[in-house]
């Protein structure tokens, strides 16, 4: 059985000092067995300014069961599918713990960012070219950083300009923006998949 | 460990068929190896080592086994529950502080309420920590192991065990 109340806790709690952790956690809806979460890209790392959208669905054994998280902005990370933004981490698998909460997880992502492991990788092209050959490796994660992580910064109208333009109706082109929190590229996607 | 070297040692000894007492002859192995007059005034590793080299035979013969499974070196992370005698053990410990906080369902413990406390000393509400013994046998906040009822990851655990040990923590087996 999910413990509701636990998950209802983990949300005032997480929110409350978002400025200084970097990461957020939000309702999809009202259903509160899919959540969304943010986290801000580490200062230092090629993510830097970038914020990055985590899908997160929570299995009904939880907490005795890890949270499902799947990044939804694309990333350039040993340790994370440039396909589907699946993540490879310990925590979320065989090393979930029930003291272990949606913020603890965010942050380790967080983590995950600054600190590749590309020796057990999830992308095994990344995870090569982070070995044989950093530099580009840096500049393409970088790339991605500014390409699929800060589309965030423009404005709503922007957006809607631009996939107007693309020949979507705009009325159509709002409610799918609204629906995936303004991802100008996941938008793109479920437009595009009709 | 103690067992695996009897059973090394004194095979032929143990087809002995029913009847055959497995404390007694395990004390009587013990009496005879550790406190013979080699052993005695020898350093705390001369008698350890000589179950630790014993578990290494042990987890070797079982990378053989299982083929090449590597129990001591798998994470500490399959799913293996608790064992239900150690869980039984556990004590019921009334809580007497303020402010005591659950982590598993991050509510404050009563005082006055009976709470589950592991050998880390690390406690929960019963009704929190049962289901989580019921899939692994950790803790969950320390991840400090409890027996298991398998006998493949228990040789593991003790492995584990005696490797924090070399490395000077203080285990609790």
């Amino acid at each position: 059985m999910l413990d509701l109340s636990r998950v209802q806790k983990e949300l005032t709690e997480c929110n409350k000092d978002t400025a200084v952790s970097g990461v957020t956690l939000s309702l999809n809806g009202s259903d509160l067995t899919h959540l969304a979460g943010t986290i801000t890209g580490p200062l230092g790392t090629p993510y830097e300014g970038g914020v990055f959208h985590i899908d997160i669905k929570l299995p009904s054994g939880y907490p005795f069961e890890p949270p499902k998280m799947q990044f939804i902005t694309k990333v350039w990370h040993p340790n994370i599918s440039s396909q589907n933004g699946a993540i490879c981490l310990d925590i979320l698998k065989d090393q979930w713990s029930p003291a272990l909460t949606l913020k603890t997880a965010l942050l380790s992502l967080q983590a995950l960012l600054s600190a590749p492991a590309p020796d057990d990788p999830q992308d095994a092209v990344v995870a090569q070219q982070y070995l044989r050959n950093h530099p580009t490796f840096v500049a393409t994660a970088k790339y991605w950083t500014e390409a699929f992580a800060k589309t965030a910064s423009i404005g709503i109208e922007q957006k809607v300009q631009k996939l107007v333009e693309m020949g979507f109706p705009e009325a159509l082109v709002r409610s799918t923006l609204e629906m995936v929190n303004g991802d100008e590229n996941m938008a793109l996607e479920q437009l595009c998949s009709g | 460990m103690a067992m695996c070297e009897v059973y090394d040692r004194k095979e032929r000894g143990l087809r002995g068929g029913a009847g055959f007492d497995w404390r007694l002859r395990i004390a009587e192995h013990l009496m005879e190896r550790t406190l013979s007059a080699a052993e005695l005034g020898a350093n705390g590793w001369a008698v350890i080592g000589r179950y630790v080299d014993t578990a290494s035979k042990c987890r070797r013969l079982l990378e053989v086994v299982s083929g090449n499974r590597r129990p001591s070196e798998e994470k500490a992370g399959a799913e293996v529950a608790a064992s239900v005698t150690a869980v039984v053990a556990l004590p019921s410990v009334e809580c007497q502080r303020k402010g005591w906080e659950c982590v598993i369902c991050k509510e404050e413990i009563e005082t006055g309420r009976d709470v589950c406390v592991l050998p880390c000393d690390h406690g929960f509400h019963w009704g929190c920590i049962l289901p989580w013994l019921r899939k692994r046998n950790t803790c969950p906040y320390c991840r400090f192991e409890l027996p298991t009822d398998d006998v493949f990851f228990e040789i593991g655990r003790v492995w584990r065990c005696a490797v924090r040990m070399g490395m000077g923590e203080n285990p609790i087996i």
